[in-house]
């Protein structure tokens, strides 16, 4: 397992886009993660790292060695797409033994290798199984098997399981994260999904248009977003514009009193998390609240996300499901918040 | 309505295609067999089997044809197969300005009648004497088959997925390594429908045999030629069979050989 660094890594793809990543650096047996809308340029910079597409300009080192120039198949780099691209006319042993073949390891190595890296996948039994007869999880099981087999320097995912349906997904987040830990491997994942962020990443790189806009771990991107696009990506949907005078953030007809730490004066958006909002239908209490009426109410897995019109503005609110507790779209509701959970940009 | 019609027709369809199919081959094989079958007569006369033994006689040559022909076709299939390669892989994988020109030139010889050519090479083959050898009929063979085997690639090259192969890369594959395990056997089906084609062409060439080989190298369609053109139907048709049954056995070893290798393509 290794490190990787980038330095200045540019690619343009003509007419109009470009990849520029000015530092990056992973660390050895690090969870490390790239979050980002389609088309920000997520898999070309995997496509980089791993050599199948050549930097315009710029540095890859690999454990303190600059690989730039290296032909993918002399990284040792595992990459794993959505799709599980197992070769269809070779058997599942065959295609997870393929690299040890290439390199030419010995018979008897290749077998017990195989053996030990299907387990490891769950799939122990299946080496004579052609990939027709397997399902989506199965084949993405094998394509994990046949990565580590040759125990990569680092292990690159590109979203590998947004094509599995929900359940599924979530058993092999679960499994690649106990491999991560248990084999220390340093990987590199992709993917456009918040929740699997969250869930797998020590840290993360939230990229947009080419560009890493900040990078960190997921909670304090999320607590401390760089600027409205993070926040946006990252959930944070009511942002405000306006300005600061004394205490308050002044917005579209209404104002949001400040807590002491927020004393951002020129700040120019005010973002207040869904989650951290919290909609009372009269009874009292001594926090600062806003009024306004309910446009929309859906229901998620025990979850409200309500939208609740103040003045000219729509704030989006989570609210937890509680028996006995309902909303109804058109009710004047009151809308608690907590000026220290504000955040000013 | 119209698709209960369909329905009704299709065997009726069937049967014809089939029977327009057996009728020339059982007519063929009375031919062979009969001395004659003439007016008034509703049977052909009493089964003679002079036709084949003329054909079966060495002093005909027939088999040193047979195994001419073959030997032709099987060389100008694999030398085919080593020039389309390259070319049916550019065609299908690279934007580069006048594709479209450089496919219908490969594509001209199959569309351009043998004889506006054929007089030409002639000559060209006469200074470089490769008239009257093998290697020209090999060499002149070329011209008919190449387009087919350029086109039955180029489709297959076209169809091929190459994320398996950016795939075999990322595992440690070399070029080679990645070209024989993963790309050849995707390859494999227009391979063998070019190769098919192309024996067959190289087996039916008549004209461009007889004027390079200027008749020293005879092929079996050299040989049968001129009894089907009138000499003795019954011998000719004895031929065709022979040659029928060449083919035959030439597309089924083909097709086996491409196969069985498909399947043992294994990696251990």
């Amino acid at each position: 397992m290794a490190s990787i660094t980038i330095k200045n890594l540019y690619k343009y793809f003509p007419p109009s886009f470009a990849l520029q990543i000015d530092e990056l650096m992973i660390k050895e047996g690090e969870f490390f993660g790239i979050i980002g809308p389609s088309g920000c340029g997520k898999t070309t910079l995997l496509r980089l790292i791993t050599g199948l597409t050549a930097p315009d300009r710029g540095e890859i080192w690999l454990n303190g060695r600059e690989i730039t120039k290296t032909p993918p198949e002399k990284r040792n780099i595992g990459l794993i797409f959505q799709e599980p691209r197992l070769f269809p006319h070779f058997t599942v042993e065959e295609n997870v033994g393929f690299g040890l073949k290439m390199k030419k390891s010995r018979r008897r190595d290749i077998k017990a290798k195989i053996d030990e890296a299907l387990e490891m996948v769950g799939l122990t039994g299946f080496n004579r199984r052609y990939p027709s007869a397997l399902s989506g999880g199965q084949k993405q099981r094998v394509a994990l098997a046949r990565a580590l087999v040759l125990e990569p320097k680092a292990l690159l995912m590109d979203e590998p399981f947004s094509a599995l349906d929900p359940e599924l997904r979530v058993e092999m987040r679960f499994l690649i994260k106990k491999l991560q830990q248990e084999k220390k491997i340093t990987i590199i994942f992709i993917t456009h999904d918040r929740e699997e962020a969250f869930t797998l990443f020590e840290r993360m790189a939230v990229m947009q248009e080419g560009k890493i806009l900040q990078t960190g771990t997921p909670l304090h991107i999320y607590n401390q977003p760089q600027n409205i696009k993070v926040a946006n990506f990252l959930g944070i949907n009511n942002i405000l514009p306006g300005y600061i005078e004394g205490n308050y953030f002044y917005t579209q007809g209404f104002r949001i009193l400040l807590g002491a730490a927020n004393q951002n004066q020129t700040a120019k958006y005010l973002l207040l998390k869904p989650e951290s909002l919290k909609i009372v239908n009269g009874e009292e209490d001594a926090r600062p609240f806003l009024t306004g009426t309910i446009e929309e109410i859906t229901f998620q897995t025990g979850f409200y996300h309500i939208k609740v019109k103040v003045q000219s503005q729509s704030l989006n609110i989570i609210q937890k499901y509680q028996p006995g507790k309902n909303f109804t779209p058109g009710a004047e509701v009151k809308i608690l918040y907590h000026p220290e959970e504000i955040i000013l940009l | 309505m119209v698709s209960r019609l369909f329905k009704l027709l299709i065997p009726v369809f069937l049967t014809g295609m089939v029977l327009l199919n057996i009728i020339p081959l059982l007519l063929l094989i009375f031919l062979s067999l009969g001395s004659s079958w003439m007016w008034p007569h509703l049977f052909p006369g009493p089964i003679s089997l002079s036709s084949w033994k003329y054909v079966i006689n060495p002093a005909a040559g027939s088999l040193p044809a047979l195994k001419t022909s073959l030997q032709i076709a099987l060389t100008a299939t694999l030398i085919n197969l080593i020039l389309a390669m390259p070319a049916a892989k550019s065609l299908a994988h690279y934007h580069f300005k006048g594709r479209k020109a450089c496919e219908l030139i490969l594509l001209l010889p199959a569309l351009i009648p043998p004889w506006a050519v054929i007089t030409g090479i002639h000559k060209t083959f006469i200074y470089l004497n490769l008239t009257d050898t093998m290697s020209g009929v090999i060499l002149a063979h070329l011209l008919p088959t190449l387009p087919y085997m350029v086109r039955a690639l180029t489709i297959s090259f076209a169809s091929i997925d190459y994320s398996l192969e950016e795939q075999a890369y990322l595992l440690g594959g070399n070029k080679s390594q990645t070209f024989f395990y993963i790309t050849l056997p995707q390859l494999l089906p227009g391979i063998a429908a070019g190769s098919i084609l192309s024996v067959l062409i190289s087996l039916s060439e008549y004209l461009t045999t007889l004027i390079i080989g200027g008749g020293q190298v005879l092929t079996l369609t050299l040989v049968m030629f001129p009894f089907v053109n009138g000499g003795n139907p019954s011998i000719g048709a004895a031929y065709s069979l022979l040659f029928a049954l060449m083919a035959l056995i030439t597309l089924f070893s083909l097709d086996t050989f491409i196969n069985r290798y498909y399947s043992e393509n294994k990696l251990y």
